[in-house]
């Protein structure tokens, strides 16, 4: 409750996917005085520096893209259909990663872990207040957003903060998999970064450590990708590796905690270390398959470990 | 952090010193097998430390027993393949001085 605190109380239920509220609002009038910049490039590189100090771990921008964005605004609470209406025409999106602690998921599945993922959700509300606060202050519309508007995983491949992993999100260079997104849509035009790849679609080919490790069988061990989705909770026709959404959300019920296994056991999630980023970077190479086998062996990613959540708190 | 690899590059100094010092004092230089031996066996000796002692610092236990395990294995097969090659050429260098003699 207290890691979701500052969700709960000034981005409700933003976890749900509900747009405009709270510190997501988009209804604040950007300052009457325009700055005008000597290029995309210099609006990029301002942008992304204001966003990094102001609390995103990773940022990255991308141009607006409909194909990302909902047809409509869904409310869960009130079961409601708005048609996606931005209150101004959207032409850059800033992209931001929010680090989870590396050694809360390493309790995961479990309340500590689930407290990690709810310290992201304050932490994407608050990041994304401040840094469309900052393009409004620069006098240009800025629209914050969560889990809602648009699709974030393929928003920040473009951006280049990663590739999408068997588990269906994104796998960071510096994180793994381990991070929350959310972005800001906003009229000022931005340099776009570009999409960047460092070998994980060919290791997720051999690894399937979080298929094994997901407690419902929601993620495909198939070797292959596919563009083909299980249930209308997928978005067909991007080659990937679908997630059962529906299966991997009712396990969550019925544990009454988030589950956070695939990213717990994936061994792109790893803490800062030159050992790690040794590995990571054989991991682009024909070595990948035994590099799998080789985390499993030297003890990485494990999950269920009652051991580590107890020796969590003394630490 | 720092303390590891202020250790290890003391250790890769006095290595290097090591080996340059019985280099030296042997009546026949080693073989370049034997160089790239040598080498291979400190780096990888050298990796062993740093990989334990990182994983050890990240409270990673399993990890640093099998790169002791893993890498240190690789390190003493290098250790045994690099004197083995060394007794070899030795051996080489002084059945040819006996041929030499019992020709003369």
């Amino acid at each position: 409750m207290a890691a979701w605190s500052v969700d709960h109380m000034a981005a409700t239920n933003s976890e749900y996917g509900i747009p405009s509220q709270g510190l997501y609002d988009w209804n604040v009038e950007p300052n009457k005085n325009k700055t005008q910049f000597a290029s995309p490039e210099e609006a990029a590189v301002i942008v992304k520096k204001a966003a990094l100090f102001l609390g995103a771990s990773l940022v990255g921008i991308t141009d607006y893209d409909e194909r990302w964005v909902y047809s409509d605004f869904y409310n869960p609470m009130t079961d409601e259909s708005i048609p996606a209406d931005f209150p101004f025409k959207p032409k850059s999106v800033v992209v931001i990663a929010i680090e989870m602690d590396f050694d809360a998921y390493r309790t995961g599945p479990s309340m500590i872990a689930g407290a990690a993922t709810g310290l992201g959700y304050s932490k994407m509300a608050e990041t994304t207040n401040k840094v469309a606060t900052f393009i409004r202050q620069l006098g240009y519309a800025a629209a914050p957003c969560g889990n809602d508007t648009a699709l974030s995983v393929p928003l920040a491949i473009m951006a280049g903060l990663g590739e999408c992993g068997r588990n269906s999100i994104l796998i960071t260079k510096e994180f793994g998999p381990r991070v929350r997104l959310c972005k800001v849509f906003t009229e000022l035009q931005m340099k776009a970064d570009k999409p960047i790849t460092f070998g994980v679609k060919e290791f997720c080919r051999s690894c399937k450590i979080c298929a094994e490790s997901c407690p419902s069988e929601a993620i495909p061990m198939d070797d292959d990708p596919t563009t083909e989705g299980h249930n209308i909770s997928n978005c067909n026709g991007i080659e990937k590796w679908y997630t059962d959404a529906e299966k991997c959300f009712q396990t969550w019920a019925d544990n009454t905690v988030d589950c956070c296994n695939c990213i717990t056991s994936c061994p792109y999630n790893k803490p800062a270390s030159w050992h790690h980023d040794l590995t990571r970077n054989v991991a682009n190479t024909p070595l990948a398959s035994v590099l799998s086998k080789l985390d499993t062996a030297f003890g990485f990613g494990k999950t269920y470990d009652e051991k580590v959540i107890k020796n969590w708190w003394k630490k | 952090m720092a303390i590891m690899w202020f250790f290890l590059g003391a250790l890769a100094c006095g290595s290097v010193w090591f080996v340059i010092s019985w280099a030296g004092k042997q009546k026949n230089k080693p073989s370049i097998a034997v160089w790239v031996g040598i080498v291979l066996t400190i780096l990888v000796g050298l990796f062993t430390i740093a990989w334990s002692w990182s994983s050890l610092l990240h409270e990673e236990t399993q990890s640093a027993s099998m790169g002791l395990i893993v890498f240190g294995g690789i390190t003493i097969l290098l250790f045994i393949i690099t004197s083995a090659l060394n007794k070899r050429s030795r051996s080489e260098i002084s059945g040819d001085s006996n041929k030499e003699f019992q020709s003369q």
